[in-house]
């Protein structure tokens, strides 16, 4: 399972990444939410429900966790959920990242900084990554947040966002060489906002195999994703 | 600045081309292309030259008021802008209600894929708006292995189609937008190719000759310490103080007394240019007149032309007609469809919205016109149904 923060639809299309859209996709409908905030929709997600009302009290939102036993992975023997919001979020890591968005906008950094920790970082996950779904997990959810940050202080550069969008693209790609199947999943999408972005209000899905889902909630694929595995 | 317009079937790389104008001529500003390139170092991927294009259209987002797009580059010899039309028919419309004015085409192919459906549209509408300097880039080279013998055949198929519609291309160049063989710099790999690059092909082409007379749209009319001031631009020529003007549809001529400018007055105004001008005697006309000089304007209360119809027309319809400030009422005939593919003309009394056809207009009151050709601003016009843009063309 790939999850894609940011993923946009459009660009998704736009872009023509083939094997991000695999055999069928579509967008999400996240209007249950007040805001289209990053660890409120995956959590949600793990957890097949909404908790947007839960993760909101938390005074960190980052630090938000849940117990495995309250996610989808429960149902699932040998897991692994790298880096995921609300999961098993890297919060140092990211960290960093934040604090060079808030330095280009106080001109303390610039956004080739920005781009150079968030492609590191990414390029970490990503080898982290292959090395789980190389082990004989019977599901391997990897989260990367390149398109968000990245789409933050250049969604509107399209040249950047598609080499963003090319690399995840092979990065689906690859990853599906090792699975049975896959499913793709983006908390929202972006929409720009003259050179930077900012979040729109749906989401993205796609999976190996055809399979209609029209506009599902995010919450949807907890109940998928239990049938998949009992398939 | 010398504006190209390119046109071509979709996919057949008008964007790549763009892209590789602009990086090739050392146009993207540096920081953006250094912020683009350091991604695409991380990744050890290709940037995509079409996508070149849009970071640097949203720097002149604010400029934009129409749906063409402009963007800009040098050449060793001159500054270009490229007019760049999402579609034939945004295209079309802004050629007609003069936003764009293009001072050479370029018209580009395919090699794999050969002369298109929207090729020979696009060629056709080029002729239609008098576009007379046509250089063909026939694209994707490295698709056949730069194959001389297959330049040809596209070549000979291109220019057969051209010379059908009446038009000669200038130069016909092999190219690579996507390598950037032949577009600015010469290829290495087309060595049985002789001509001159794209942008060599470009710089050849002599800038329009501006139409010598005198010509001055009147705009408005403003009240100036009690003297009546005609506002509007000289759009060609120019005029001095003290030279004797006419005005059209008065019969009347006057001499320039003053010719006012923002920060002052001047002695003489050349196109193009923003001016007031004050007259003796003063004619008091209003907006809608032309004041000129030198050669005779041309009035007349009939036109036959071209026309491109973004709605429904029909004959016998009552519509408003403008050319530059002048305005009438007019009732229109149509006589022929024209199929802009097969060329193929068939009798009509309607044309359908995105329609070329032949019609004559018959207007209420006089106006003056001059042909596209010499001087376009008096040279195209529009037609309207209760304000609303119904379609338009051009005076021959
Ligand atoms: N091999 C090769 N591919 C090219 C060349 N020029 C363009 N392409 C490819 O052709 C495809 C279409 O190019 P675009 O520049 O987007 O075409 P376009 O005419 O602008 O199309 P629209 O923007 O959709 O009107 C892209 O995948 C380009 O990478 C070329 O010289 N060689
Ligand atoms: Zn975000």
């Amino acid at each position: 399972m790939l999850g894609l923060d940011g993923l946009e639809y459009h660009y998704v299309e736009e872009f023509g990444c083939k094997n991000l859209m695999q055999k069928s996709y579509g967008m999400t409908d996240i209007s249950e939410f007040k805001e289209p905030r990053t660890v409120v929709i995956w959590s949600s997600f793990l957890a097949g429900k909404n908790l947007e009302e839960r993760v909101l009290k938390e005074k960190e939102l980052w630090s938000f966790k849940l117990k495995p036993e309250e996610t989808f992975f429960s149902k699932f023997e040998k897991w692994e959920a790298l880096d995921v919001p609300g999961f098993t979020y890297n919060v140092e890591m990211h960290k960093r990242e934040r604090e060079l968005l808030k330095g280009f906008f106080e001109k303390k950094n610039t956004i080739e900084d920005y781009d150079k920790v968030a492609l590191e970082d990414y390029k970490k996950m990503k080898e982290e990554f292959f090395e789980a779904i190389g082990k004989d997990y019977e599901i391997v959810m990897g989260y990367f947040a390149l398109a968000d940050v990245i789409g933050h202080l250049s969604f509107g550069v399209k040249a950047k966002m598609k080499l963003i969008y090319e690399e995840l693209d092979s990065l689906a790609r690859e990853a599906r060489e090792y699975a049975d199947d896959m499913l793709i999943v983006s908390d929202h999408g972006m929409k720009a906002v003259g050179r930077f972005g900012d979040h729109s209000d749906h989401g993205f899905w796609s999976i190996g195999r055809e399979l209609d889902l029209g506009r599902p909630r995010i919450t949807y694929f907890y109940r998928l994703i239990e049938g998949l595995r009992k398939a | 600045m010398f504006n190209v317009v390119i046109v071509g079937h979709v996919d057949h790389g008008k964007s790549t081309l763009i892209g590789r104008l602009l990086y090739d001529s050392g146009s993207v500003p540096e920081e953006k292309l250094k912020e683009i390139r350091e991604v695409s170092d991380s990744l050890g991927r290709e940037v995509e030259f079409s996508y070149l294009v849009d970071a640097l259209e949203e720097e002149r987002k604010g400029e934009m008021t129409i749906e063409t797009t402009r963007t800009f580059f040098k050449s060793r010899k001159r500054d270009y802008s490229i007019i760049d039309a999402p579609g034939h028919l945004e295209f079309l419309k802004n050629m007609i209600t003069g936003a764009s004015q293009a001072d050479a085409s370029i018209l580009i192919v395919d090699v794999a894929k050969g002369v298109e459906e929207q090729t020979k549209r696009h060629a056709y509408l080029l002729r239609l708006l008098g576009m007379e300097k046509v250089v063909v880039a026939i694209n994707k080279m490295d698709l056949v292995g730069n194959d001389q013998r297959r330049f040809e055949e596209v070549k000979d198929d291109i220019s057969s189609y051209l010379r059908t519609v009446g038009l000669n291309p200038l130069f016909v160049i092999p190219i690579s937008a996507y390598l950037g063989d032949n577009v600015i710099g010469r290829s290495e790999s087309m060595r049985w190719y002789k001509g001159p690059t794209l942008v060599e092909a470009l710089d050849s082409m002599p800038e329009r000759a501006g139409y010598p007379y005198f010509r001055m749209p009147v705009q408005d009319v403003y009240l100036v310490r009690g003297e009546r001031v005609y506002v509007g631009n000289v759009i060609s020529g120019r005029v001095r103080k003290g030279d004797e003007v006419h005005v059209t549809g008065s019969g009347k001529s006057a001499r320039v007394e003053k010719i006012i400018v923002l920060d002052g007055e001047l002695e003489e105004a050349r196109a193009p240019k923003g001016i007031g001008i004050s007259l003796d005697p003063d004619p008091m006309i209003g907006r809608g007149s032309i004041l000129w000089n030198g050669k005779g304007l041309k009035g007349v209360k009939t036109i036959e032309s071209t026309v491109f119809c973004t709605e429904e027309l029909k004959s016998g319809e009552e519509l408003e007609f403008s050319c530059s400030v002048q305005e009438a009422g007019c009732k229109v005939e149509v006589f022929e469809r024209i199929d802009p593919i097969s060329l193929k003309r068939r009798e009509s009394e309607v044309l359908g919205a995105n329609e070329i056809g032949r019609i004559g207009i018959r207007l209420d009151k006089e106006v003056f016109v001059e042909s596209f050709k010499e001087l376009p601003e008096l040279g195209r016009f529009v037609l309207r149904r209760k304000g609303m843009i119904v379609g338009g063309g051009i005076i021959r």
